[in-house]
């Protein structure tokens, strides 16, 4: 784990170097939203990041509670962590984009309020921890949110067929058009994923070895006592 | 750690700016630029990533030392 966490990190740092270069000095600018549309390859990745996170807190979560094994449960809390930060982030470049594009920050339509329940969510996921009476509680109460919460991240993906919603069509999946997007800015797009799945892989692991800290801490003062 | 914020941080505002001139259709219907738009959003994601990533690493640091002191028998304060 250590050496992972050492390798991770200058890989990161010259993914996201090489990323900043192909998304401002490569990538063609889009005709109709100009240059803010760059915004897009920071909040579709972090977006992704971020489900692929709840996806990992909602698994981790489900094997905690067969296995009552507390290794699951700090991966499925640093998941959540990390997630969280991720999909605030996603949330913020979504307003920066919309803006200038929709002329306001923010429209409670059918994608926009699915993702933001998304983040009270599993904002509450950690919260459940913070303020349950017990540890052990905590664990299971958190547990059972992290895999009820994951029932969203689909519903956000449909949202758009299922309601009307003001969010660009979608570019990435099953259900996207294979014709939205030209190919330079495709590769740039895949490119940045891929960098913030490393820079998400390599927070997880610092923020594991964090938790593991904590818990090693705790375990001492409560010896102590 | 800081080399990665730094990198993120200089090549983010040096390419926005270096760009900017090329991209005519960043001007809005109202005649006002993105590009403040653009530097916000690639400097609060930057920003955000580095001080969580800063504060895990600093928070580490702490936690190493008191558990050294607890393992020692030494003062926890």
């Amino acid at each position: 784990m250590r050496t992972a966490r050492i390798a991770l990190m200058p890989l990161a740092a010259v993914m996201v170097a090489v990323d900043l270069v192909l998304i401002f000095a490569w990538v063609p600018t889009e005709q109709v939203m100009g240059i803010v549309q760059r915004i897009f390859y920071l909040h579709v990745p972090l977006a992704i990041t971020g489900f692929v996170a709840f996806f990992l807190v909602a698994g981790a979560s489900a094997v905690y509670l067969i296995r009552k094994n507390p290794r699951w449960d700090r991966l499925a809390f640093s998941a959540g962590e990390v997630g969280v930060v991720m999909m605030t982030l996603a949330i913020i470049t979504g307003a920066l984009w919309a803006k200038p594009v929709w002329g306001v920050w923010w429209v409670w339509d059918a994608q926009l309020t699915t993702t933001f329940i998304l983040w009270v969510i599993y904002v509450g996921y950690l919260m459940v921890r913070a303020y349950a009476p017990t540890n052990e509680r905590g664990r299971r109460w958190a547990a059972v949110v992290g895999i009820v919460g994951a029932v969203d991240i689909p519903l956000i993906y449909v949202a758009a067929e299922l309601w009307r919603t003001l969010h660009p069509d979608k570019v990435i999946g099953p259900a996207a058009d294979e014709s939205s997007l030209e190919s330079a800015m495709a590769l740039t797009l895949l490119f940045s994923m891929l960098t913030f799945l490393v820079l998400f892989t390599w927070l997880l692991t610092e923020r594991l070895a964090l938790r593991r800290a904590e818990e090693a801490l705790a375990a001492l003062r409560a010896g102590e006592c | 750690m800081r080399a990665l914020a730094l990198i993120a941080v200089l090549i983010t505002a040096l390419a926005a700016l270096a760009a900017a001139p090329a991209a005519p259709a960043a001007k809005g219907a109202a005649g006002e630029s993105n590009l403040g738009y653009l530097l916000a959003a690639f400097l609060i994601v930057w920003a955000g990533l580095f001080a969580y990533a800063f504060y895990m690493g600093r928070k580490g640091r702490e936690l190493e030392r008191e558990v050294d002191e607890l393992r020692r028998g030494g003062p926890t304060a």
